[in-house]
């Protein structure tokens, strides 16, 4: 009987053969274990690697959230479609792009339900504006306070064109310091900025120096917003309306200020405020502004007589209902009107 | 081996490095979130 070998090694047999002699088996095991002891004891290296990554997540974040990104990307920190704040912050932050020269209307200050704007007596202002096209931007929030509005006129480029609107309310020219210090340590909006900055220094109260970061300089306002950032970032990968569970809980009556330490006291720190926001409008080369005074409550001769000397001086338009039972929806049109006519005039 | 054994021991090191990283970001957000609360609710005590 002859038995004929192959000199070829069968595949089967050969790939048994380098399993068996292959180092995996014997290494693995060892392997593993000392990447469990390296996972699990601690050690001086990865300390410094824990503090290396807390660094870069820093690092990250300052480089990548900036002025720029917020004006493309801010809503992603709203909590929901109705979040006012965050959508004025990304509105202000967008005044500092380069745009297509169209002169604008902001409309600043308080957002209270007897002034509304309706989408047909914005385009007629802005029909008023003339030939060119113009655009009404909307940067009022519940109760803004004099010292946002200046956080927000700061977005703006030197040579803006345009015309503001600010309409004033009591608790803006009643807020006493405390209100400061506590948009500064809780911010509404996410636009920390120099004017406020120096407002701060004026009321004496302590605040960290601009970075010239975005991030940096306004991290409480993101910080207090990561959550919703975050549930907004899951609900895009998971298609989900954004920030839809918490946008409930955000509703008008709760962004507004509360009634408690007001005073009269406050109104002479808030009228020299005030009239440094007109400065800061005048030196900003704006066309034209108004004032549209707050509604009319016993006991304000004061205030009125205050606010039309500052309008006066100032050479600026004063809006005010005429008496006290009628309200301010009519005085805004005709304050949108005259800014309007003022950009037709000056273009 | 030798070799082997010391690289995933750094690996691991490195992985527990990054793992107390961004936990500690995690926990530093939400130290500041909880002192910056959210705008929301910190106006009630106006």
């Amino acid at each position: 009987m002859v038995m004929t070998v192959s000199a070829e090694p069968q595949p089967d047999s050969r790939f048994a053969a380098s399993r068996q002699h292959a180092p995996i088996d014997g290494a693995s095991v060892p392997a593993l274990r000392e990447f469990w002891r390296g996972l699990t004891q601690p050690s001086g290296l990865s300390v410094a690697a824990a503090c290396v990554v807390a660094a870069a997540a820093f690092g990250f974040c300052a480089n990548f959230v900036t002025a720029d990104w917020m004006a493309r990307h801010g809503d992603l920190f709203a909590w929901g479609t109705d979040d006012v704040h965050a959508a004025v912050t990304q509105k202000a932050l967008s005044l500092a792009m380069p745009t297509s020269g169209h002169p604008r209307i902001l409309l600043l200050g308080d957002l209270a339900s007897d002034v509304n704007v309706s989408a047909e007596l914005a385009s007629a202002a802005v029909a008023k504006a003339g030939e060119q096209k113009a655009r009404m931007i909307d940067l009022r929030t519940p109760d803004q306070t004099l010292w946002e509005t200046l956080s927000i006129v700061d977005q703006t480029r030197r040579g803006f064109e345009g015309g503001a609107v600010l309409v004033l309310c009591h608790s803006a020219l009643e807020a006493g310091p405390d209100v400061l210090r506590e948009l500064d340590r809780h911010p509404r909006i996410g636009l920390h900025s120099p004017s406020v900055f120096l407002e701060l220094h004026r009321a004496k109260i302590t605040s960290s120096p601009l970075r010239q970061n975005y991030f940096v300089d306004n991290h409480n306002y993101l910080l207090a917003r990561a959550p919703a950032a975050m549930m907004n970032l899951s609900s895009q990968v998971t298609g989900r309306t954004r920030a839809s569970a918490i946008a409930g809980r955000h509703t008008e009556s709760e962004t507004r200020l509360g009634g408690g330490r007001r005073h009269d006291s406050h109104l002479d720190t808030n009228l020299a405020t005030l009239d440094r926001l007109v400065e800061r409008l005048q030196q900003r080369q704006w066309l034209r502004s108004a004032l549209v005074a707050p509604p009319r409550k016993a006991g304000d001769d004061l205030l009125r007589r205050r606010l039309k000397e500052i309008a006066t001086r100032r050479g600026i338009l004063l809006f005010e209902a005429t008496d006290a039972t009628s309200s301010r929806l009519g005085v805004l049109p005709q304050a949108i009107d005259a800014v309007s006519g003022s950009l037709r005039e000056g273009s | 081996m030798l070799a082997t054994s010391s690289l995933a021991l750094v690996a691991g090191k490195i992985t527990q490095g990054i793992i107390l990283g961004l936990l500690l970001a995690l926990a530093l957000l939400h130290l500041f979130s909880l002192s910056g609360s959210t705008p929301v609710f910190r106006y009630q005590v106006f």
